[in-house]
């Protein structure tokens, strides 16, 4: 009798347990139906929404206006670097997508840097900077870039001297920090306060998302599938909505990671295995400006870039589990191409000011 | 009779393990984890699943416990269980912006 009762409370601690577990297992199951939810390809559906950017957050400091109107001028002003010919525009320049067209960037004194010039639009939606992820935060950034001996080289105390001795700066500074000195932290503020509002959230893209049903041709809506589709084009995978980013690193298997002496990229900064030759997923809001593309500046066009996606990248040491032999049609390239295209407006002339 | 005497004996013998060591599930949706804080005991096993049409990972470089369990696709699970007490971050290397603390208590 004791032993049948110790056999039932042994069955009905199983059955309790699996009683406890059972929402956990539901939600497992509802989980797995919700990320594979359906998206309608049509202008405006609910479901595309989550590709719709959000207010950028510019406006949220106090003086933020003043702030930028100060940090436009610091942006295209040379003089903030060590031999006053080297500005944050010589690298991110508004003609040429806010990046600088080169395969890799040009520091002082023509020195050839490792990396290519990221784009800055969009940049107020990032959530972490540089190529390996190393800056936690904009402002960081730009003190880093502004820092480092072959960019710009600046030498900050002469630096605050030139900024607190030219009476127009002094009195901006004044206006766009009240109370606060001019230093690095208020020059990085105003910098970044300006690179927020880099924004491109107007594209042919966006008005198709926002309803308007001619914003994209037929071919564009055909590669926006493809870019989705996980058995296609699987870009949205790390492209996620809504700044086609998932803020993430990736090997994407490039040939330069079988040189001999590789850039390991994220690794530097994580030591993990996967982190080895990763580098952070660009947005594509305005790719279309913004060749040649990669880390390394090795697809000079779009074209290259799916090539290069299609075949499942060149080197395939360490690549993303991500990364796979894509059976895509010629057709399928072409849309995908065109859809792409349909991520960048037509730019508008910009209106470089002049210094004080 | 003999199955039957055998199974039960396999259950009685699993039991106490059923009792002591607990499993904590931890998700990884939306590139989050579901908790960014948990606390658990000494021997306890933590599973991280996967519920995302992407890949994630999972390491960590704590001194109470340093592991890289690599990437897995959605509906996959990794597991780790606990040895010593002190604190462990957790964190996926492909999504920087996942990291959780556990708490492991004698
Ligand atoms: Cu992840």
């Amino acid at each position: 009798m004791a032993s049948g009762i110790y056999l039932k409370g042994l069955f009905l601690q199983p059955f309790l347990l699996t009683l406890l577990l059972l929402p956990e297992l539901i939600s497992v199951l509802y989980a797995s139906e919700d990320s594979d939810s359906i998206t309608y390809f049509e202008p405006g559906h609910p479901s595309l929404q989550q590709w719709l950017l959000p207010v950028p957050p510019i406006t949220t400091a106090a003086n933020a206006v003043e702030q930028l109107q100060l940090g436009k001028l610091l942006f295209f002003d040379p003089r903030l670097s060590a031999n006053g010919n080297f500005a944050c525009s010589t690298c991110h320049n508004p003609s040429l997508g806010w990046s600088d067209g080169l395969k890799t960037a040009i520091g002082q004194q023509g020195i050839s840097l490792n990396r290519a010039t990221p784009s800055l639009i969009n940049v107020a939606y990032n959530k972490i900077f540089m190529w390996d992820g190393r800056q936690s935060n904009l402002e960081s950034q730009v003190l880093g870039v502004m820092g480092a001996e072959h960019e710009m080289n600046a030498d900050y105390e002469k630096l605050l001297i030139f900024l607190s001795q030219n009476s127009t700066y002094r009195r901006l500074f004044a206006k766009a920090f009240p109370g606060k000195h001019i230093n690095k932290e208020t020059l990085a503020a105003a910098i970044a306060q300006f690179e927020r509002t880099i924004i491109s959230k107007n594209t042919p893209f966006d008005r198709w998302i926002a309803g308007e049903s001619a914003a994209m041709s037929a071919d564009q809506v055909a590669g926006f599938q493809v870019f989705i589709n996980k058995t296609k084009g699987n870009c949205a995978s790390c492209h996620h909505p809504p700044n086609f980013t998932d803020d993430g690193f990736h090997n994407i298997g490039l040939k330069s990671f079988a040189s001999s002496n590789p850039d390991l990229g994220r690794y530097n900064i994580k030591p993990i295995k996967i982190s080895k030759g990763a580098f952070k997923t660009p947005p594509l809001r305005g790719i279309g400006l913004t060749a040649p593309y990669f880390h390394d500046g090795s697809a000079a066009t779009l074209t290259d870039v799916i090539d290069h996606y299609t075949q499942g990248g060149e080197v395939t040491t360490n690549i993303d589990p991500e990364m796979k032999k894509l059976s895509l049609s010629k057709i399928e390239k072409k849309q995908l191409k065109l859809f792409l295209e349909a991520l960048t407006t037509t730019t508008d002339s910009y209106p470089v000011p002049i210094l004080p | 009779m003999k199955v039957y005497k055998l199974a039960c004996f396999s259950i009685a013998l699993i039991y106490p393990l059923l009792l002591t060591a607990d499993v904590h599930i931890v998700d990884q949706k939306n590139k989050e984890f579901s908790t960014n804080e948990l606390r658990v005991k000494v021997g306890d096993e933590i599973r991280f699943t996967n519920q995302d049409p992407f890949f994630h990972n999972i390491f960590s470089l704590s001194d109470t416990m340093f592991f890289d369990l690599g990437s897995y696709p959605q509906g996959e699970f990794r597991s780790i269980k606990v040895k010593q007490p002190g604190v462990i971050e957790v964190e996926c290397a492909i999504h920087p912006s996942m990291n959780m603390k556990i708490i492991v208590e004698e």
